[in-house]
This record gives structure tokens, C-alpha cells and sequence, in this order.
């Protein structure tokens, strides 16, 4: 059986409930069977000894009443009073035979087998033996013994020796353990159907999680990613499932959030410049103008472009390193001489706002230089920018005792309020998006700084005292811990 | 100098072909893998600007095959920048390549660097106006009035008079004096630019240095 997806169903043999279901039949077929033809051996042991000792006492007696005969015409004579009160007509026969065998006097028509009369007559003085045969079609079982004529006369010099035989029909007691061997056969094979129908059930029940989570995972779509499975109930082997399964959905649900939340921010950022290329444009096209103001038009849309395409390339770096697409070019080398290099490419603008940039410290590091360079780029402008006129910007790189690389760079000015600390980090985030100069920054500075950094295995950290110091940190991992 | 575009965009090569026409380049425009590669092949061109995705014959296919006959630099325009794409045409024989969406500025400056390839830089004359530089003793000179100049500024200038007459990007003058090679804070640029013409062009009346709105600075005697 399949559903239409083409999978196996939950009945098909390679379903586990089959499987369960199956092996419980069978193991509960196998043990009813067990048990029952112990139980049967056990009876039909049971009984056949109960039937030997009553042919052993009836034997007893049958010996003791021998020596109140002298001879066998005695015996003969006076068969019914040897027979006696015990003797049962119905299911019981008494030979008593000589020597040689020979049946000297028979109670009713039975036909001892000869070998065994003739096997046990040959061992004088042998104790009593229990023999088992089937005569006519009916089964019977004796105890053949010695016994003595005319012991208990006082001439015990005429004691004869002879065979005696007492035997039972047993036909009716094997035809009730019959009756009992189908009994249990239709037993077992019901217990069987009830246990296999049991085990199904069982099985059915018990993986019921799973047919859960497949309902549940069938259902899930981009706009129901909030569904979880109820695991309250689980049992500890679908707990663990469920919850990676859940822990999974909660990680996508948190990516598709923050991915249209991304797409909107976009949609919304982008409307401004559009915004204003399409107004410049169309009230310049408006009515004809002198070619200055076209020229004005013009480059103002430039201006406008260039952040757009500014933009749009940021925008395709951060969504490479989210798809970690980015093949980085590893190398070891002076994080100090980046930051230098980056120092001196901004020395022109903090001398221009009267800020110096202090660089302490130094380390190599294993990472990408071109990377590193960018990151530490944005730090820098925002450092700069941010810093008050007189003031330093302090970079510092400390090798860490794990083996790691911390680099701080440390400016004074408002800071950061501490409810907007924990999203510097985010797209498009700005402190204060009404500035005059946000039209300029995008938002995606401290974006692009934390997303190299994790390409890097590290991390970027903020740290901001009320009207004290701004601090970034970025910490590269020991080499050896580098993801590759 | 005859360049080639090869470009389905029909905007695209347009703008394209216009503004090298306007900068004394012969440019001829080809709408398909197909054309660009027979023309390419039947005549010769100094340099083939060619677009990787192209109908037909894409720009992968045309480089592969016009390399089997022909060394005519080429310089790659690519929408996607990735890693492998960069690889795969430089080492299908491209000189250099360009990522959409570029600035026509940066565009020039490489069309010029490849077609300058292999002339020595030292070619390149050295003065603009009455100003001058003498690149062994580093010592600059305007109207006989010596400036004095940083290291970088002193850079900053080189380019411009290396580059007379070009509008210089933002992006590639970051990348040619601070080696910084992505788009970095282009705020410096402007910052290094204004301190450069306070020196150069403020004590005089003639200005050397100007800025282009919206696309850069060119340096040239107006
Ligand atoms: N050194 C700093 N001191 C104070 N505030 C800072 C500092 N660095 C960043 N910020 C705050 O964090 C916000 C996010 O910074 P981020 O660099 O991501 O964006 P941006 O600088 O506004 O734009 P972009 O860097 O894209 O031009 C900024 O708007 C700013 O308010
Ligand atoms: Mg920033």
C-alpha cells in the first residue's frame, strides 16, 4: 500500500506497525504453542501414571489373591472370586499365563501381545513392567508381574510361578486427550488471530507520534511555519525526534521571519531614492529647461543611483554570506598592518573632524585580508563619524589566551541606548533614522561587519556606557578553530 | 581605437556605445553571442567588451571560441559576482572583468588600462597646466612654486595627472591610492580631494582638479 505521495503506507510490510504487529503474532503464536504442548505432554504424563499406579495396586491385589489358590484349575474354578469385587469388566482384562506364556486363564477376550508375553516370561523374577500396545483399535496399557500360586498353602512345595497381567483400555482417555490436542489447536489458533489483531494495535498505538508528525509535516507550509507537534504524550524515543523536529521548524520559522522581514525592509528602503529619481525626473521632464537644470537633474540622480547600486551590492554580500556562498581566501597575516592601512585611509577625514585614532596592540590573524579590510572599514567610519570633535578613537588588538584575536575600537560621543545595543547589528538598523545625514548611511554597516566575522567563525560584540565610550569588538577564533 | 560590445541589453549597449564614441572610441555594437563572434572573427577590434549572458551563444561560449583564432583583449561584464564566474573567465582568457551594476567612469578606466597595457607608465606626461611633477625627486611644483605635499596626497595627485582628462570614480580612486578594493567609505575620497585642491588649485585661479557631480573628479586644464 502507498499513499499518493508514493510512499509506502502504514500497512505495507515494510511499515513498522506490520513489522510489530508480525513479530508479536508470531511470538505469542509461538509461545501459546509452547505452553500448550507442555501442557498436553504434562496431562497425558499425568494420566498415564495415575493409570499405572491403579493397574500397580490393582496388580497388588491380584498377586496377594494368587496365594488362595493352590492350582490353576482352582483358579480356573474359581475365577469370579479372583476377579473380585475390583475387577472392572468395562476397561480392564487379567491374563494369567505360565512360564512359557501361555494364557492359563483370561478374564475376557484380549489378545496379549506374544512378544511380550513371551519377553517377560522369559525373566523369572523380574519386578513388574508397564507395557504399552494397540489391539483392534483400541489402546492398552498393563503391568505385566510375577506372582506364585498357592503360596499361602501349607504345602508351599506345590507353589507354581505365573505370569499375571493386568491391563486397561486407555482408548477413552486418549480419545478425551484428543479432543483436548484440538481444543487446544483451535485455541491457539484464535489466541493467535486475537494476539496478532493485539499486537497490531499495540504497534498502531503506540507509533501514533509518528503518523503525528507526518500529518504535522505534511501540513506545514511558508505561512503555518508557528505548528508544533504536542509531545506531552510522546513516548521518550519520539520525544527526542519530535524535538529536533520542532527545534528544526522553530529554526526555519525564525528565517523565513527574519528573511520577510528583510524582503520588506528592502521593499521600503528602496521607495525613498526611487521615490525621489522618479519625482526629479518626471517634474524635470515636465517643461523644457535650460540644459543646466537638466544637468543638475541628472546629477542628482547619480548621486541617488550610486547608493542604490551601493545598496544593492551590500545587499548581495549579505545574502552570499547568509547562503555561506562566499569562498573565502584564507590567510595568516598582521592584523595590526590592516589597521593601520585602514587608519591611514581614514587619517584625511578624523583629522578633518579633530579626532585621533590611537592603534595599540598587535597579532597575526588567519582570515581573509579583503574581508577584514571591509569590516574594519565600517568600524572605522562609524568610529570617525560618531566620535565628538577632540576626542580619540582607540583601536586595540589583544591576542587572547585561547588562542584567539580581540580587536576593540573604542570612541566617546552618546553612545548607544542600551534597548537599541542589542540591534545595531541588524539590517537596515539606524539609532536614529531621522538624522540629516541617514539619507547617506544605509544601515547595513554593522550588518556586514557581524556577517563577515561569523564567516569567519568569530563574532562582533557592542558595548556602549551612557555618555561614555562606544566599543566594537570583533573576536577571531584560535586558527585551528577555523570553519572551512 | 575600435572596441566591440558584445550586449543583448539593447539600453545597455546603447549607453555603452555612446559614451566610448563620446570618449574618440569606433564602437560597434552586436545584439547576440552569434554576431559578436563573426565580427569579432572578420574583423579586428583593439578591445571586446563582452556580456556573459547572452542569447544564444553565451559570452562563455564566444570567449572560448574567438580565443581558439584570436588574442583580442577582452573584458568581461558579468550581473553576477561570484567567485567561479571570475575564475572560469580569466581562465578562459579574459583580461578583466566588470560586475553589473558598474559606473560608466570605472568602466573607461579599465577600457584604458587594457588598451595602455604593455606602454610603459613612465610614458605618461607628468604636468597640467603650470602645474608639474618630477616622480624621482617626488617634488611637485605649480607656477615655480613648490607644494608641499603628504605621501598620500602626493599619490592622489599622481593619479590625477596619469589619468588627465578621465573622470575618476570614488571607488577607483580608493582603490588605486588606499588600496582599498571593495566600496569603502567614499567619504574619504571627497575629504582627501578637498585637502588636495586647497594645496593645488586654491592659492590660483586657473583649477586644475574638478569634481563631476554624481560620477567623480577629473583633473584637467580648462
Ligand atoms: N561608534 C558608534 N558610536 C555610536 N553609535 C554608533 C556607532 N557605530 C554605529 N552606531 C549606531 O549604529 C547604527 C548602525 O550602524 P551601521 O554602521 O550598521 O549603519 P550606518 O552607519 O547608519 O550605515 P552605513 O554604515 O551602512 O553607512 C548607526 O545608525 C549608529 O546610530
Ligand atoms: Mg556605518
Amino acid at each position: 500500500m502507498a499513499d499518493a505521495r508514493g510512499r509506502p503506507g502504514w500497512l505495507s510490510w515494510n511499515s513498522l506497525t506490520a513489522r510489530l504487529g508480525a513479530l508479536f503474532a508470531l511470538l505469542s503464536a509461538a509461545l501459546l504453542a509452547v505452553v500448550g504442548l507442555m501442557l498436553v505432554h504434562a496431562l497425558e504424563a499425568e494420566l498415564r501414571s495415575r493409570d499405572i499406579a491403579e493397574l500397580t495396586a490393582k496388580t497388588a491385589q491380584l498377586r496377594e489373591a494368587l496365594g488362595d489358590f493352590e492350582s490353576v484349575p482352582a483358579l480356573r474354578a474359581r475365577q469370579d472370586d479372583f476377579f473380585g469385587a475390583v475387577y472392572d469388566r468395562e476397561r480392564q482384562a487379567i491374563v494369567v499365563a505360565d512360564r512359557a506364556g501361555r494364557a492359563l486363564l483370561v478374564s475376557r477376550e484380549l489378545m496379549v501381545p506374544r512378544e511380550l508375553l513371551t519377553g517377560f516370561a522369559g525373566q523369572p523374577g523380574r519386578g513388574p513392567q508397564a507395557v504399552d500396545w494397540t489391539q483392534n483399535g483400541d489402546d492398552w496399557c498393563a503391568v505385566l508381574a510375577w506372582g506364585t500360586l498357592g503360596q499361602r498353602s501349607i504345602a508351599s512345595a506345590a507353589a507354581t510361578p505365573v505370569v499375571l497381567v493386568v491391563a486397561l483400555n486407555r482408548s477413552s482417555t486418549n480419545l478425551m486427550l484428543d479432543q483436548f490436542y484440538r481444543q487446544l489447536i483451535l485455541l491457539l489458533a484464535g489466541g493467535g488471530l486475537v494476539t496478532s489483531a493485539i499486537g497490531f494495535a499495540v504497534a498502531w498505538h503506540g507509533l501514533r507520534p509518528l503518523r503525528q508528525i507526518d500529518a504535522t509535516a505534511s501540513a506545514i507550509t511558508a505561512d503555518r511555519l508557528a505548528e508544533r507537534l504536542d509531545l506531552a504524550r510522546a513516548p521518550a524515543e519520539v520525544q527526542r525526534l519530535g524535538a529536533s523536529f520542532n527545534a528544526m521548524l522553530a529554526r526555519l520559522h525564525e528565517s523565513f521571519r527574519r528573511l520577510s522581514e528583510f524582503s520588506s525592509d528592502l521593499a521600503h528602503e528602496l521607495r525613498t531614492p526611487l521615490n525621489n529619481l522618479l519625482g526629479q525626473t518626471h517634474v524635470a521632464l515636465s517643461r523644457p529647461r535650460a540644459p543646466r537644470d537638466y544637468q543638475d537633474v541628472l546629477e542628482s540622480n547619480a548621486e541617488e543611483l550610486e547608493r542604490l547600486r551601493k545598496m544593492t551590492e551590500d545587499m548581495l554580500f549579505l545574502a552570499k554570506a547568509d547562503e555561506a556562498r562566499t569562498r573565502l581566501d584564507w590567510q595568516t597575516f598582521q592584523l595590526r598592518h590592516e589597521v593601520d592601512k585602514v587608519a591611514e585611509y581614514f587619517a584625511v577625514v578624523a583629522e578633518d573632524r579633530a579626532v585621533r585614532v590611537e592603534v595599540t596592540g598587535a597579532a597575526p590573524v588567519h582570515a581573509d585580508r579583503r574581508l577584514v579590510q571591509r569590516a574594519l572599514n565600517n568600524l572605522f567610519a562609524n568610529a570617525v563619524r560618531h566620535a565628538p570633535p577632540g576626542t580619540p578613537v582607540r583601536v586595540r588588538i589583544d591576542p587572547g589566551d585561547d588562542g584567539g584575536v580581540r580587536l576593540a575600537i573604542a570612541n566617546a560621543g552618546p553612545g548607544i541606548a542600551p534597548e537599541h545595543l542589542p540591534r545595531v547589528f541588524d539590517r537596515f538598523f539606524r539609532t536614529d533614522p531621522s538624522r540629516p545625514d541617514s539619507a547617506e548611511s544605509s544601515g547595513l554597516g554593522l550588518a556586514i561587519v557581524q556577517s563577515i566575522m561569523r564567516m569567519h567563525g568569530g563574532l562582533a560584540s557592542a558595548a556602549s556606557e551612557a555618555d561614555g565610550l562606544t566599543t566594537f569588538t570583533l573576536r577571531f577564533p584560535a586558527a585551528s578553530a577555523h570553519p572551512r | 581605437m575600435r572596441l566591440l560590445i558584445v550586449e543583448d541589453e539593447p539600453k545597455t549597449g546603447d549607453y555603452l556605445k555612446k559614451g566610448l564614441t563620446e570618449h574618440g572610441y569606433t564602437v560597434e555594437v552586436a545584439r547576440t553571442g552569434a554576431d559578436g563572434l563573426h565580427l569579432a572573427l572578420e574583423s579586428d577590434f583593439d578591445l571586446i567588451l563582452l556580456d556573459v549572458m547572452l542569447p544564444g551563444l553565451n559570452g562563455w561560449q564566444v570567449l572560448a571560441q574567438l580565443r581558439e583564432k584570436k588574442e583580442t583583449p577582452v573584458l568581461f561584464l558579468t550581473a553576477r559576482d561570484q567567485v567561479d564566474d571570475r575564475v572560469k573567465g580569466l581562465e578562459l582568457g579574459a583580461d578583466d572583468y566588470l560586475v553589473k551594476p558598474f559606473a560608466f567612469s570605472e568602466l573607461l578606466a579599465r577600457v584604458r588600462a587594457l588598451l595602455k597595457r604593455g606602454k610603459p607608465a613612465g610614458a605618461d606626461a607628468l604636468c597640467v597646466a603650470d602645474l608639474e611633477i618630477d616622480p624621482i625627486r617626488r617634488r611637485v611644483t605649480r607656477a615655480g612654486q613648490r607644494m608641499d605635499l603628504t605621501a598620500k596626497e602626493y599619490a592622489l595627485l599622481l593619479l590625477f595627472l596619469r589619468r588627465q582628462t578621465e573622470v575618476l570614480s570614488r571607488t577607483f580612486i580608493a582603490e588605486q591610492v588606499w588600496d582599498m578594493n571593495f566600496d569603502s567609505d567614499t567619504n574619504v575620497v571627497d575629504v582627501a580631494v578637498r585637502r588636495l585642491r586647497a594645496k593645488v588649485d586654491d592659492p590660483f585661479h586657473r583649477k586644475l582638479i574638478h569634481a563631476v557631480r554624481g560620477v567623480g573628479y577629473v583633473c584637467e586644464a580648462r
